[in-house]
């Protein structure tokens, strides 16, 4: 079989040469295209569009005006978040699975995301984490979210300091919402929300030192990636080689050697420019600081204040206290634990599983943090679902509840 | 940074790079400062720590008081000994270059581009670290913590599982959930808290960015002296040092998988060039460094079971090397065996493996089951983008490349302990309960950075022009008495 299309090519002469060429290009295409879910049939560009200004949103959290068209956001709201929506005339999902948007001088410190809510459901908002937009218009492909189906009754965009890497104190500058638009598939639309996916900024995450694909979390779903597409277009290439061009071992490994390192320098290119923007992110919330001042900036700043609450609680007797801790989630656990040492710390949980059904030792202090662990002054229990502990109250302020077990030195 | 911090860095730096001159010669070109002291760096932090945690001072706080001093005799006597040893050595070392190797204008340009590209990679990674207090999860709920009590808390207190610590009253233990996990890096940070006299996180995170610039030097200059050509030896070096999951480890510095990998490469590479030279000094310092994998982390032990058993295979009789194959698997199986049932370890205190969730009461039952969702591990090579492409040069490699195998004996080995390593992690996703972290994208990618810088030294290998029959076999003069035992191989009548 291959011998024959080598002969065949062979009789070509240097037409061969435009064949290999035509068919690249036609396996890039495809390739670009099954990327970006556009199919054939879809116009080039978008038959719908319906289109937004930015003060056609109305400010939900934070505050917001209207000016000339656009939606200036000059503060985030108590929650640390600023939202805008608009509720619209139902409109099928599918028929719109192509959202832009564009916001001027968008702080590097936020994360952007697009909410809405469905007909069906009409008491759930849905959200999805969008890349961050540059100054030019930004497309986003929300046919691959799940929950962008049924009918659409309002939209809407939020923005908070990114969750886990900017501390809430870090107030950010003013920008705006320009506008946004629902388009209708089309080339056009799918192509650039593929090279927004490929090539926009996404800020460090706590899965970027486990896999670059998971950084963006698990609310913004992803193209394939662009090292997939750049490893089947080097396939191709080779494959169309060695069978038009008669390319073998040594010829064909030099230039798939050449094409690969092409292909690499492409993708590191595009990972020095984001590490620059990452580090512009960081720059921004930590440069010009002293350690002592980058030590308060933590994106958990109320778990680092609950600490410093419980190390007050505790003056002189410190050191010859057990410290139990319980928080809302594993990850607020474990900053507690690590902003509370040097005392000695341990885990509510683990020193439950090793007591089994006794009561925790004397001069023991237990820290619960935003947790459905609850305080009866009759029984002098704390209990929660499945445990219950003999403690005394020596504290409490707001989510934090500071509790010693008998015999305790507080 | 104050003074001692810098003090503590030039006497970590000076004592690395004394025992790496010590194993690999005195530094006469260029490249050999890169082997030296990109070495040297780790294998300095890597001596330091192990000081450190061998000493164990009580007063937390004193570690550079008490032990920089010592810390740097011993440099000044590595350094002496090299100095000595190398005196009385014949003739300098050669070129690692081969004799016709004129790069050409164009291969120049590629050269120093690449090399701009790398130092581009570096900076903003460089400023990340030295801006962020610690970030990722692992690092503040399990490899910083210790230190941090230790430095903060003013005592070497050991960690002890929680229900030992409640039965204590003596106050003088602590628990963490991950309190088994070896102590190394903790060590080394107590070392640089205590030189900077203070818990200031950036400062303590900076030796993952000095590991991985060292690595990239050392693994430069290692691929130089395996023969491999000065652009194929770059290109490698930022092959490793441009992926995606590398950066973030530098970045967001706190695990230690990038020290496994780092480490693991060095050995390997020393290990081929050793395979080449024989030199004892050198095969003695790639010993001590692969010692330190198990005290790294766990992996670790599995990683040094692998190469020993590999230097072993290599170093035997063709004709036996089927036996050795299996005696090696089955040492390998069986230390992996006793690892699970718990045995003490070193550099940590007594722990469990995840492996002991499918080794239940000692050695008896075995829940091995089939989990495909294991073999996520090895679709990511293709599909995310942690390694840019390395999974298609690999196939690639292997696919053009195959006759290499056959003809270069340093590719087939390596090859072989990759094919081992892979088979690894393969069967630990696909039959044990650790699939999960296969398949929600956890640990398995960071398992799997172990072996990335092996893989790309077995694809540079795999480029490597052979060295001619002409060309003189060594890079670096042997020491005295291999000298003297070829001389009198020479000399005896054929």
């Amino acid at each position: 079989m291959r011998d024959t299309l080598t002969k065949a090519a062979e009789g070509l002469g240097p037409v061969r040469y435009l064949v290999f060429g035509v068919a690249m290009i036609a396996c890039v295409a495809g390739l670009l295209l099954w990327c970006a879910r556009v199919e054939w049939s879809d116009p080039l560009v978008a038959h719908e569009r319906i289109a937004f200004g930015g003060d056609d949103f109305s400010e939900r959290l934070g505050s917001a005006f209207g000016l000339d068209g656009r939606l200036q956001i000059s503060a985030l709201g108590a929650e640390g978040a600023a939202m805008q929506t608009r509720r619209i005339p139902p409109i099928r999902a599918r028929d719109h699975p192509v959202l832009r948007y564009r916001f001027a001088a968008f702080p590097d410190t936020l994360e952007l995301t697009f909410v809405f809510r469905r007909t069906d459901s009409a008491d759930d908002v849905e959200t999805v984490t969008l890349p961050r937009p540059g100054g030019n218009i930004a497309s986003f492909d929300l046919g691959r979210v799940p929950a962008w189906r049924g009918e659409i009754s309002e939209i809407g965009f939020a923005e908070y300091p990114t969750a886990q890497l900017v501390p809430r104190s870090v107030g950010p500058a003013p920008f705006s919402l320009e506008h946004a638009e629902l388009w209708s598939p089309s080339w056009r639309g799918g192509l650039a929300a593929l090279m927004l996916d490929w090539f926009g900024y996404r800020p460090w995450g706590l899965f970027s030192v486990s896999s670059v694909s998971m950084e963006a979390g698990p609310h913004s779903p992803r193209a394939p990636a662009l090292v997939l597409a750049l490893s089947l277009a080097l396939t191709a290439f080779a494959l169309l080689g060695w069978l038009l061009l008669g390319w073998r071992r040594r010829r064909l490994a030099r230039r798939i050697g050449i094409a690969l390192a092409a292909a690499w320098l492409l993708l590191d290119i595009h990972q020095i420019g984001e590490l620059g923007e990452r580090l512009q992110t960081t720059r921004t919330v930590y440069a010009g600081r002293t350690w002592e001042e980058r030590a308060h900036l933590v994106p958990d700043q109320s778990l680092q204040a609950a600490a410093e609450r419980v190390r007050e609680a505790m003056g002189a007797a410190e050191s010859r206290v057990h410290v139990l801790v319980w928080a809302g989630s594993p990850f607020q656990t474990g900053r507690l634990y690590y902003h509370l040492l040097p005392l000695n710390v341990g885990l509510l949980a683990d020193a439950i599983d090793a007591s089994v059904g006794r009561d925790l030792p004397p001069r023991t202090l237990i820290a619960v943090y935003d947790s459905d662990w609850t305080y009866d002054a009759a029984t002098r229990r704390l209990s929660r679902p499945g445990a219950a502990l003999t403690a005394e109250p020596v504290m409490r302020d707001g989510p934090l509840g500071l509790y010693r077990t008998p015999g305790s030195p507080l | 940074m104050s003074l001692s911090y810098f003090c503590a860095w030039g006497i970590v730096i000076l004592l690395g790079s004394g025992l790496a001159a010590l194993g690999m010669g005195l530094p006469r070109r260029l490249l050999d400062l890169a082997s030296v002291f990109g070495s040297g760096a780790i294998i300095g932090m890597l001596t330091t720590a192990v000081v450190v945690g061998l000493v164990r001072p009580d007063a937390a706080r004193e570690v550079y008081a008490r032990l920089g001093w010592w810390l740097l005799i011993g440099a000044i006597a590595a350094w002496a000994m090299a100095f000595r040893l190398d005196r009385r050595r014949a003739a300098p070392m050669p070129s690692a270059d081969r004799p016709n190797d004129r790069p050409t204008p164009a291969q120049r340009m590629f050269w120093w581009a690449l090399l701009a590209l790398t130092v581009l990679q570096m900076l903003p990674l460089l400023d990340e670290v030295l801006l962020r207090p610690v970030f990722p999860w692992d690092a503040w709920s399990a490899w910083m913590a210790k230190p941090k009590a230790w430095y903060l808390g003013g005592h070497f207190d050991r960690f002890v599982d929680a229900g030992t610590w409640l039965a204590d009253r003596g106050n003088a233990l602590r628990t963490i959930p991950s309190w088994y996990y070896p102590e190394l890096g903790g060590w080394l940070q107590l070392w640089f808290a205590s030189a900077a006299g203070a818990w200031n996180e950036p400062l303590l995170l900076l030796p993952w960015f000095v590991v991985y610039a060292g690595f990239l030097l050392a693994f430069h200059a290692q691929c130089r002296y395996l023969k491999i050509d000065a652009c194929a030896a770059l290109a490698a070096t930022f092959a490793f040092a441009s992926m995606p999951l590398v950066d973030a480890h530098v970045a967001l510095a706190g695990y230690a998988d990038l020290w496994i990998a780092t480490v693991l490469g060095l050995v390997a590479a020393l290990w081929l060039r050793w395979r080449a030279h024989r030199s004892m000094r050198l095969f003695g310092l790639m010993v001590l460094l692969a010692l330190t994998l198990p005290l790294l982390k766990r992996e670790g032990s599995i990683w040094l079971a692998g190469i020993a058993a590999l230097i072993v295979l290599g170093e035997s009789p063709p004709r036996w090397r089927r036996a050795v194959l299996v005696v090696c698997g089955a040492a390998i199986a069986l230390a992996v065996l006793l690892v699970g049932i718990g045995l003490p370890w070193p550099g940590g205190n007594r722990q469990q493996v995840p492996l002991d969730s499918f080794l239940v009461s000692g050695l008896g039952q075995f829940d091995l089951a089939w989990r495909p969702q294991g073999l996520e591990l090895v679709a990511a090579v293709f599909i995310e983008g942690n390694w840019h492409l390395l999974g298609f040069a690999l196939l690639a490699g292997l696919a053009l490349r195959r006759h290499r195998l056959r003809e270069d004996a340093d590719a087939r080995l390596l090859g072989l302990f990759l094919l081992g390593g892979w088979c690894f992690l393969i069967g630990l996703f696909c039959f044990t309960p650790a699939a999960q972290w296969a398949e929600h994208n956890t640990a398995a990618n960071r398992l799997l950075m172990h072996l990335v810088p092996c893989c790309v030294l077995f694809l540079a290998l795999l480029w490597r022009r052979l060295p001619d029959a002409a060309t003189p076999p060594t890079n670096e003069p042997a020491s005295l008495p291999d000298r003297r035992a070829r001389n009198s191989r020479s000399a005896t009548p054929t």
